[in-house]
């Protein structure tokens, strides 16, 4: 039986990804009349996190066909009303292949790992050997082989995205997190290094003036040109007359006239702007002032991510709109639209028609006669349970690496691991996903990387390897050396060390998330895009602000909401203008904050 | 990457010297007792006294104090012990003694207090090492140093103590960077080296110092808004002003700072409504930075109608001069 | 009040606050009350501690309310399990009191004299505590001399805080705090270390620092350790330059001595000299004695300062010593590299002042002589390049362009000579900046220069006969000093127009000639006749 919901709204929501989510909390907020709706018994839509068990019911549960049997027929129109199915076609999730490469057996023997350091000499500065004999003690006991019934019991312990996104710390999503005070709904741990591969290894990248400060790997002079060239790309900006010459050049192009070492410019290219050959030199020099922008506020890289994984994020803004009268449904379906001189009416919902206002959607729920491009961005993921980091040594417990095609037919990859105390996996387990544009198929797309970095091939149970447990983040960043480091300590090389074995994989192909729609779409209808290539939210955030403005040309986006403590219900004092102070005063604190911490 | 500055833009318009409005501020300052930022104050009352009539003294304002009423209230102040308290029933402490003997020079009026209980209580603040020790519980620091010296000089009575020895301890202060901490192993900091080079000063003990080194380190304050900060890589306050500018006045290197551009901070951080200056610009004015603002103007020696400060004793030169004190300074010879 | 904003606030919120502010205030008056009465009373109860903690909280700053807090600790009747208790709420009182005030001298002391009261101080938790307060505010010395106090109540080696610091640094190297610690910490561990150990680990810590200075050249921390590094620091007392002539006798050493190390040996036999140094100071580099022996009775002398003997030969009827080598700089190579690294820095970043200023430093320890023109150039670019300090760069580059000078004159200087006589006319001398070199001078030519405002400076030409000031715009001669042996005195074209300092300048010296042409004071009537009054028998130029 479906609940019976009332009849009319200002604002119909369909899909809890993260444009629809933002969009929902914003119409709430301004006092709209809200109905959110999905599907699905979860929220997210392709936003989603689940844990190990959740993501084997999704997989199975993509096989049964949720489209909509309702026929025009039993629809109840009124005059001059049309009704238009909708179908899930453009949320379809293709090319599903999930690997175990560990056995079963539950009984493999028992291995002691003495040798917690011996195998790596990433972890340079030698003092992870200061670790108390009770940490020895404490990791024999712990190690025990993973077996796929290990993994499969221990399910509760993974979060495991389906579109893995980082936030920039001054980016759109953070920004409307802290203006719109969603942010203490959510947490986050900032990205602890961001790697690149440079000369055949792995390399830590010098992004903050401490990274670039002690790094050994450049020159004092080449450390100069490092942070010129980034402080005049933040402090400029694109429009600056310093790169005048060089509109319709590429960012490349404009390095080269820069006098730039090689050891510079790859950092510069690859790991801070992530931008490829073919960057035009505007968005170059944008994406560094944004990857710049973002450093020191929370950490020393510019990124966050949030724990229990990116699809708590929709959730935050539902909760908000939740607060402000919103009503959810989930595990509800949407039959069709109604349409009446070219402007949506309602929605048909099992027995209901429920009439509305604006009608948000999101890419799941569209129906097809109003889509005119299917889009072309279409999204291959890799997702990978393995037994260590990529790069061992400190700070392994979040890595971002932007990997470049090798071949003029790959995308670049986007790697993210994240390790212990990222709640992602299990302690002693990280969890590598791949993202890049689709060409083939994800498992095809991905391979040059997988293969670069990880060791997927089944585990020979008789070759037992012995650390798994070796490399928790345990070298605290007081014991680093700059003087005397026997070796060079930020750029960890993963030479000598063994990949790290895939334990079980999964790859997936997403769909397009630059979906269009034709120009007789009613214009109250709003389509809200899954998720994008990009490594952050902006596009989201975006999008949800731009549906906004047109469906409340007039209204604030999210303003700050009270805290709980504020909302004073009616009757009582009204909350006057008093949170305005409180607001200046934590923007100061936070400027403050962030000058100390850089 | 946040871009690392520690300083502040200049408001477009600086005013004018607003005297008038200054010498209201701290006439009408605490007038009303029930004030709260008056009342909230009163653990430091003594030393906000201080501030506030050398201030008046010199805008040419002294005779419109009240000057019975504060020499009543010093001589309720001291204590058994000797020293004087910062506020009636709080405790006696070197810090406020100085403040009081301050005011009773200015007030030509040492005779309110019992001066050798004064001399005692001081003398017995001294350490085996030389330092000072604040009150009867034992902290140290280089600002006691310096309120003991300049409380027993202003009283004539610096025989009673080991002076050797205290100046010994000043110079055990001393850092990497030629300034000085408030004790042995702290950082240089303005406030500390004002009273390291005026006990020095006092003493007559100036060529232990390396003038140039850490007149260096001073005149570095100066920041592009034309401030001065204590420390390196903070901001500027109008209080610093006066403690770099009266050590580099008796270090005999003035000229090291740019005068027209620091005139222009003090300037600018006059409360044009209220009167009184304030650390920065747009803060809220008191007497304290009230004083140093004035006084950093004194011995910028600009044209305004101000009375000469004295660079080590902060008080007025003509005060001074009546207790035939002759502090040295290195742009003196003999 | 620091850096408190001042924000225009409307007539309501204005109201609200005055109402906060009046219960506030009652609650501080009716608290103050209670503590006294029971302060009188000698009443150390429960209450009194509840009050005062309650206050100090709101307040941390109101001293003596701390000292109540003592008087309770001490005049209690609690016993040894109790007093503990109310020992380790003291330590989170004073805890969560710097939470909100981590500024306050009151608190830090407050738990300084606890953990001195403690049976057993966990002083492991101490240094967390600072550890953490640091990791919020990097620059509160509050906190460091904190850690300081622990440091060295927890017996910790500077090798150790080494560490620490070194942690410190690599997180922010734009932290004066931590240079500064760096730098107590160097000093101490140079304490027990022999010279070459000292001089690595000022190479490694001169890479270090180049390392922050190329990262970020505008901040001014790292550059104020660099010129620590830079300094030559010498240990011992050595004799730069002695002179026996007649009865007199003058020394220099390279730092302030006191007379107690100083010995003249006559004939081999110690000579009872009384020595003074020019302010009448304990110690000092420079000092002048009269020698009661005649020049014709003297064999040999020798002169000894803090052990070490320093034969005088006799040239001309005089005893002279010199030293003349300008030091040798360990680490040549390094400073070399260095100097041309930040050649390139100054070209990547032409207006910035600390890498020029650098590289004079560099050039001076490397070699002074042959970088000399190079250094006058850099010096002149800070000038324009850092106008808030040009008069800090001027009195700079005058000091080394006597410097200069005065090696000039010891490669024109037969053997062992001493030269009485130089010529620093048209330098743009804006100080004479000190140097002891100047109480050897007879004849002393400064005209053409900027003295003007450095006459006091002049109290160091002690041997001075013939000193010309001419083209100074020099204004007056208040602070002009009394120069004993002075006889011939050039004033001319100058800014002089008051006939009372001339007058006083007189009776003050024996002088014998003195040229006032082109002053405005020529125009006086009364100077002629004023001057020959006080001394009949001067030889005046004034036209």
């Amino acid at each position: 039986m479906e609940d019976y919901l009332p009849n009319e709204y200002d604002v119909v929501v369909v899909g809890t990804g993260m444009t629809e989510s933002i969009v929902a909390a914003a119409a709430s907020r301004i006092g709209k009349k809200v109905l959110h709706l999905d599907s699905d018994e979860y929220y997210g839509g392709l936003w989603a996190t689940f844990n190990f068990d959740g993501l084997q019911k999704w997989i199975e549960d993509l096989k049964v066909s949720k489209t909509s049997t309702k026929d025009v027929s039993e629809v109840d129109l009124e005059s001059e009303e049309t009704f238009l199915k909708t179908s899930n076609e453009y949320s379809t999730v293709e090319n599903i292949e999930e690997t175990w490469y560990i056995s079963n057996d539950a009984d493999l023997p028992v291995v002691s790992s003495k040798d917690t350091q011996t195998d790596s000499t990433g972890d340079g500065s030698g003092s992870g050997d200061e670790k108390s004999d009770d940490d020895k003690v404490e990791k024999k006991e712990n190690v025990k082989q993973w077996s796929i019934d290990r993994i499969r019991k221990e399910y509760r312990k993974f979060n495991i995205d389906l579109a893995p996104k980082l936030l920039f710390a001054r980016g759109e999503l953070v920004e409307l997190l802290i203006s719109s005070n969603i942010a203490r709904y959510a947490e986050f741990r900032a990205v602890s290094r961001v790697a690149t591969f440079m000369d055949g290894k792995l390399t830590q990248v010098p992004c903050s003036r401490a990274d670039v400060f002690a790094n050994k790997t450049v020159s004092v002079v080449e450390k100069r040109m490092l942070m010129q060239l980034l402080t005049s790309c933040m402090e400029q900006g694109a429009d600056s007359p310093e790169f005048d010459g060089f509109r319709d050049k590429t960012f490349l192009e404009y390095l080269n006239t820069k006098n730039l070492t090689p050891i510079v410019q790859h950092y510069v290219v690859q790991a801070i702007a992530m931008a490829t050959e073919k960057t035009s030199c505007r968005d170059g020099v944008n994406r560094t002032k944004h990857f710049l922008n973002s450093l020191g506020r929370y950490g020393n890289t510019p990124f966050l991510w949030p724990m229990y994984g990116s699809g708590e994020l929709p959730q935050c803004f539902c909760r908000l709109c939740a607060v402000f009268g919103g009503v959810y449904c989930l595990k509800r379906q949407l039959d069709g639209v109604v349409i009446h001189k070219n402007k949506c009416k309602a929605i048909i919902s099992g027995k209901q028609k429920i009439s509305l206002e604006h009608l948000v959607l999101g890419q799941g729920h569209l129906p097809p006669e109003v889509v005119t491009s299917e889009g072309e961005q279409r999204i291959s993921r890799g997702i990978f349970i393995t037994d260590r980091s990529i790069m061992q040594g400190e700070k392994e417990n979040l890595t971002l690496l932007y990997y470049p095609p090798e071949q003029p037919d790959q995308e670049p990859v986007t790697l993210i691991e994240l390790g212990p105390s990222t709640n992602a996996c299990p302690q002693g387990l990280f969890m590598v996903h791949m993202t890049c544009k689709r060409t083939t198929n994800a498992k095809e797309d991905l391979a040059y990387v997988v293969n670069k970095f990880l060791k997927a091939e089944p585990l020979d149970p008789l070759a037992i390897r012995s650390s798994i447990h070796s490399h928790t983040q345990t070298v605290s960043p007081d014991k680093r050396h700059i003087q005397e480091g026997d070796q060079d300590n930020r750029g960890e090389s993963t030479e000598e060390s063994p990949k790290p074995q895939v334990l079980w994989s999964l790859y997936l192909n997403l769909p397009a998330s630059d979906i269009k729609l034709n120009e007789s779409t009613p214009s109250n209808l709003h389509l809200c895009s899954g998720p994008d290539l990009e490594l952050d939210f902006d596009f989201a955030v975006n999008q949800a602000k731009s549906i906004f403005e047109s469906m409340y040309p007039d209204k604030d986006f999210l303003p700050r909401a009270p805290d709980p403590e504020e909302i004073v219900l009616e009757g009582e004092e009204a909350p006057g203008p008093k949170f305005e102070g409180d607001t200046e005063a934590e923007e100061k604190q936070d400027v403050e904050k962030a000058e100390k911490e850089d | 990457m946040p871009v690392l500055k520690h300083d502040i833009e200049l408001p477009a318009s600086v005013p004018e010297l607003l005297l008038e409005k200054h010498a209201n501020f701290l006439l009408s300052y605490g007038t009303d007792k029930d004030e709260y930022m008056y009342c909230m104050t009163e653990h430091m009352r003594m030393s906000g006294m201080y501030w506030g009539l050398t201030a008046l003294d010199l805008m040419g304002k002294l005779e419109q104090t009240n000057r019975n009423e504060v020499l009543e209230f010093i001589a309720q102040c001291q204590t058994e012990s000797g020293g004087i308290a910062a506020s009636l029933q709080h405790d006696p402490h070197i810090l406020y003694t100085l403040s009081a003997v301050q005011i009773l020079c200015i007030y030509n009026a040492l005779d309110t207090i019992d001066i050798e209980k004064v001399v005692k209580y001081v003398k017995e603040r001294q350490q085996p090492d030389g330092s000072f020790t604040g009150d009867i519980w034992g902290e140290i620091d280089m600002r006691f140093s310096f309120c003991a010296v300049a409380t027993l000089s202003l009283l004539n009575r610096l025989d009673v103590i080991d002076v050797e020895k205290a100046v010994e301890f000043v110079m055990k202060c001393m850092n990497f960077d030629g300034g000085f901490g408030s004790k042995p192993g702290a950082e240089s900091h303005a406030g500390m080296i004002y009273c390291s080079i005026g006990l020095l000063s006092i003493t007559g003990n100036l060529h232990l110092v390396d003038a140039d080194q850490l007149s260096w380190w001073l005149c570095e304050r100066q920041l592009p808004s034309g401030g001065l900060n204590g420390r390196p890589e903070k901001l500027p306050d109008v209080c610093y002003s006066w403690w770099v500018l009266s050590a580099l006045t008796i270090l005999g290197r003035l000229h090291w700072v740019n005068k027209e551009q620091l005139v222009k901070f003090v300037l600018a951080c006059q409360d044009t409504e209220s009167g009184g200056f304030s650390d920065r610009p747009g803060d809220i004015a008191d007497p304290f930075h009230t004083l140093f603002g004035l006084t950093a103007l004194s011995l910028l020696n600009t044209d305004y109608p101000l009375k000469k400060i004295n660079p080590t004793y902060c008080m007025p030169e003509y005060v001074i001069q009546r207790l035939h004190l002759k502090p040295a300074r290195l742009d003196q010879s003999n | 009040m620091h850096g408190r904003v001042k924000v225009r606030t409307t007539a309501e919120q204005e109201a609200l606050k005055k109402k906060e502010r009046a219960e506030k205030l009652s609650r501080y008056r009716i608290g103050m009350s209670i503590v006294f009465k029971k302060r009188k009373d000698k009443v150390y109860d429960d209450e009194l501690m509840m009050v005062t903690e309650r206050m100090v909280l709101q307040n941390p700053d109101i001293y003596t309310l701390w000292n109540i807090r003592r008087e309770a600790f001490i005049n209690n009747d609690w016993d040894e399990k109790l007093l503990e208790e109310f020992y380790q709420n003291e330590l989170r009182l004073t805890e969560n009191c710097l939470k909100q005030n981590p500024k306050s001298y009151w608190v830090w002391y407050q738990r300084i004299w606890i953990t001195n009261h403690l049976a057993e101080c966990n002083w492991k938790k101490e240094l967390m505590l600072c550890t953490k307060c640091l990791n919020l505010d990097d620059r509160n010395f509050h906190c460091w001399n904190y850690r300081e106090f622990v440091v060295q109540k927890a017996g910790i080696s500077p090798e150790e805080e080494f560490e620490f610091a070194t942690s410190k640094i690599l997180n922010n190297f734009s932290n004066y705090s931590s240079w500064h610690y760096r730098s107590l910490l160097l000093s101490k561990m140079f304490h027990n270390s022999d010279q070459n150990d000292i001089d690595e680990k000022k190479k490694q810590e001169l890479d270090l620092v180049m390392n922050a200075t190329f990262t970020d050249p505008n901040d001014s921390s790292a550059w104020f350790y660099q010129r620590w590094l830079l300094n030559t620091h010498e240990c011992l007392a050595t004799l730069s330059q002695a002179l026996i002539k007649s009865d007199n006798v003058i020394l220099f050493a390279n730092k302030n001595i006191s007379t107690e190390s100083i010995y003249l040996k006559v004939n081999n036999k110690n000579e009872n000299v009384q020595w003074k140094s020019l302010q009448q100071t304990k110690i000092s580099k420079l000092w002048f004695g009269k020698l009661k022996k005649q020049l014709n009775e003297i064999n040999n002398v020798q002169i000894e300062i803090e052990g070490t003997f320093y034969p005088l030969v006799c040239i001309n009827q005089k005893w002279i010593y010199k030293k003349r080598k300008y030091k040798f700089c360990s680490n040549k190579d390094q400073l070399l590299e260095q100097l041309s690294s930040y050649k390139q820095l100054i070209e990547m970043e032409p207006n910035n002042k600390w890498a020029y200023l650098t590289s004079i430093l560099l050039m001076r320890k490397i070699d002074f002589i042959k970088f000399y023109e190079n250094i006058l150039t850099n010096l002149n670019v800070l000038v324009n390049i850092d106008s808030l300090r040009s008069n800090y760069y001027k009195d700079l580059r005058s000091k080394y362009i006597i410097e200069y000078k005065i090696y000039e004159l010891w490669n024109i200087e037969e053997d062992q000579e001493i030269k009485t006589e130089i010529d620093l006319s048209g330098l743009n001398l804006t100080t004479l900046s000190n140097n002891e070199h100047f109480s050897f001078f007879e004849q002393i030519n400064l005209s053409a220069n900027y003295l003007s405002d450095s006459l006091h400076q002049l109290f160091i030409l002690q041997s001075c006969t013939k000193l010309s000031l001419s083209s100074n715009q020099v204004e007056n001669l208040k602070k002009f000093p009394t120069l004993q042996n002075l006889e011939v005195l050039l004033l001319r074209n100058n800014k002089l127009n008051n006939l009372e300092e001339i007058l006083q300048l007189l009776t003050r010296h024996k002088l014998k000639l003195l040229d006032l042409r082109e002053n405005p004071i020529c125009n006086t009537k009364e100077l002629q006749t004023g001057i020959a009054q006080i001394s009949p028998d001067l030889q005046l130029y004034i036209e």
